[in-house]
């Protein structure tokens, strides 16, 4: 009997906190509807026409990205060397590369890289970042000081240089990529998470559930962590293009993708020794990378904005 | 503040036991006998039994940690497997040339991203703020190295005003600098402008106004002397990133610093550069990040306080 009681009244906190905001009406007579978190985030992110304008530039990519092959005009490994090197024409509008594959099709399907790089490996760390830090904040002592210090000794290497060293020893590829990547950021996810849990448990509602039993685990996974959620994912898109600007550099390398996978680090890296008699080979690439990019940070920076405007600089 | 430098250099010798530990994993889980990477396949086994002892690579991996840091802590880097040179020696050379780069566009970065900055504030919404608000959101989110080879094309061999490659002149250092400066000139003048926005509207300058100072002295003294705290934060925390950043721009325009010696040894294997390149990047990041953390606790005793408790 007592342990239903127990689990009654845990479940009871659950209750009020999921309905959270709703009980707590902005009171009667004001003239403001209630309406969700959700939707108010909304509502503020898409007012600014800058981050209206680089969601649909992001949703363009991402169905260029699934879309690869019916969208792109060639086949980005058909080689025809007859072709190589041909500037812009009405047949390929971007010209042709040192083996005759149309370049607006490799660009194509190198959405599909640096899109998945991006967002795998920031999903990567934030597994990892939001676990660590939320251990570290929660459980406090020796077991924060040992989470606490490994960040600090992983954000000790420049991040460029921490991605070579790791693809040095994985070998290159895309999935390595992933991993390596991973790796990389993580800590800036477990620095966030592990300041805003250690807040967070000192409230009030956390320390309710404290007392009515709830275990260390359903506290941290029902209580704590969806209150980090906006924190979590604005960190995630402003992950991003960071992720999208060091693939291409260790595929600019020689580090990350191999050919004939499309990449546009890649591209570049090997545009380069056309630059003195075909300069329109390495300017696409580099253009779709920073439209990429642009178009992830002004997303983000709204995101944050409208999300969370203690993030903000 | 003896009691705050003391706990940050305790803090700074944990991180860099871990780093030395980092590395040396890092190093030592590379799939392939380095030995035979190096030899390749014509050696004998007794050879390359005979040189893994030479080397030291029979002994357990403990001993070899110890060993690695113990030399280290005294500077030795151990010797390149290709070239024999120290590796220290080697490191040495080409920080210079990488200190060299990393300097000047450090100093492209900061005088034009402040004086962008500020003029960008003191127009709050104009044209010449939108301009370079979208500037530096662009020079943000371009690659470093794609910069520089839109540089080499365009001043290198369009307009042949400075080379390409190489380092024989002093004019060789200019591209390079510049495709690395902008973007670190962009980030900085992105906090230059909200640093003073929020320092112009403080009630002291309309005071300073008030008083009848002239507006270049307003500016200069009161405002913006107020607004550096977080751009040296920046400025400070860039750094090191500033120094990796120059292993891309090396890499394209040739130039030998370290980045280029990184990436080289990468292709060559030869670990013990590597491992020595990699830990020595990663200590002078440790130390900048220390030097500016220590430093601002001057400019604002207020830090001391909060972050040394």
């Amino acid at each position: 009997m007592p342990d239903t009681t127990r689990k009654n009244s845990v479940q009871a906190i659950d209750d009020i906190y999921e309905s959270g905001p709703e009980t707590l009406e902005t009171g009667e007579g004001s003239p403001r509807e209630s309406r969700g978190f959700l939707a108010d985030s909304a509502e503020r992110l898409f007012e600014n026409r800058l981050v209206m304008a680089s969601t649909i530039v992001l949703a363009i990519l991402v169905i260029l990205a699934v879309f690869a092959p019916l969208l792109a005009p060639y086949d980005p490994a058909e080689q025809t060397l007859a072709d190589s090197l041909k500037g812009p024409s009405a047949s390929h509008p971007l010209g042709t590369d040192e083996m005759g594959r149309d370049i607006l099709s490799r660009i194509i399907y190198g959405t599909r890289i640096s899109l998945s790089v991006g967002i795998i490996s920031q999903l990567i760390a934030c597994c990892i970042g939001v676990l660590l830090g939320s251990v570290a904040g929660f459980y406090g002592g020796l077991t924060d000081t040992v989470i606490s210090r490994s960040i600090e000794i992983f954000s000790a290497f420049p991040e460029l240089l921490f991605a070579i060293g790791i693809m040095f020893v994985l070998g290159p590829g895309v999935i390595n990529v992933f991993i390596a990547l991973g790796l990389l950021s993580w800590t800036s996810y477990a620095r966030l998470v592990r300041g805003q849990v250690m807040q967070l448990r000192e409230m009030e509602y956390t320390q309710a559930c404290i007392v009515c039993g709830g275990s260390n685990a359903r506290i941290i996974m029902r209580h704590l962590l969806p209150n980090c959620f906006s924190t979590i994912i604005v960190l995630v898109t402003l992950g991003i293009p960071g992720a999208i600007l060091t693939e291409a550099s260790l595929s600019y390398i020689g580090l990350g993708v191999q050919p004939p996978t499309a990449s546009w680090g890649q591209m570049i890296s090997t545009a380069q020794q056309y630059i003195s008699f075909y300069p329109y080979y390495s300017i696409s690439p580099g253009i779709a990378i920073i439209v990429t990019v642009l178009a992830f940070n002004i997303f983000g920076d709204g995101l944050r904005d409208a999300l969370d405007p203690r993030l903000r600089e | 503040m003896a009691g705050y430098i003391l706990k940050r250099l305790l803090q700074t010798v944990v991180v860099l036991w871990g780093v030395s530990l980092v590395t040396f994993i890092l190093m030592n889980v590379v799939p392939g006998d380095p030995v035979l990477l190096m030899l390749e396949k014509r050696a004998t086994p007794e050879a390359v039994e005979r040189i893994r002892h030479e080397m030291g690579l029979d002994r357990p991996k403990t001993t070899q940690y110890f060993d690695f840091v113990s030399k280290a802590v005294r500077l030795d880097l151990g010797r390149s497997y290709f070239t024999k040179e120290p590796v220290m020696t080697a490191l040495t050379r080409r920080f210079g040339v990488t200190l060299r780069l990393a300097s000047s566009a450090y100093a492209i970065a900061l005088l034009l991203g402040i004086s962008v900055g500020v003029a960008s504030a003191l127009q709050r919404g104009g044209a010449l703020d939108s301009l370079v608000r979208g500037g530096a959101v662009i020079g943000i989110s371009a690659p470093v190295f794609w910069v520089a080879i839109i540089l080499q094309m365009v001043f290198g061999l369009r307009l042949g005003w400075f080379p390409i490659s190489g380092i024989r002149s002093e004019w060789s250092f200019v591209l390079p600098a510049v495709a690395l400066g902008i973007r670190y000139m962009a980030s900085i003048s992105r906090v230059t402008r909200t640093s003073m926005l929020e320092v112009i509207s403080q009630d002291y300058i309309r005071t300073a106004r008030a008083k009848g100072l002239a507006e270049r002295v307003v500016i200069l003294k009161h405002a913006l002397k107020n607004a550096l705290i977080p751009i040296i934060t920046l400025a400070g925390s860039e750094l090191g990133n500033l120094l990796a950043g120059s292993m891309l721009t090396e890499w394209v325009f040739a130039i030998p610093g370290m980045g280029k010696l990184m990436v080289d040894s990468i292709l060559m294997r030869d670990l013990p550069m590597l491992q020595g390149t990699v830990l020595y990047i990663a200590v002078v990041f440790v130390l900048s990040n220390l030097t500016v953390d220590i430093s601002y606790a001057f400019i604002d005793p207020r830090i001391r306080y909060v972050k040394g408790d």
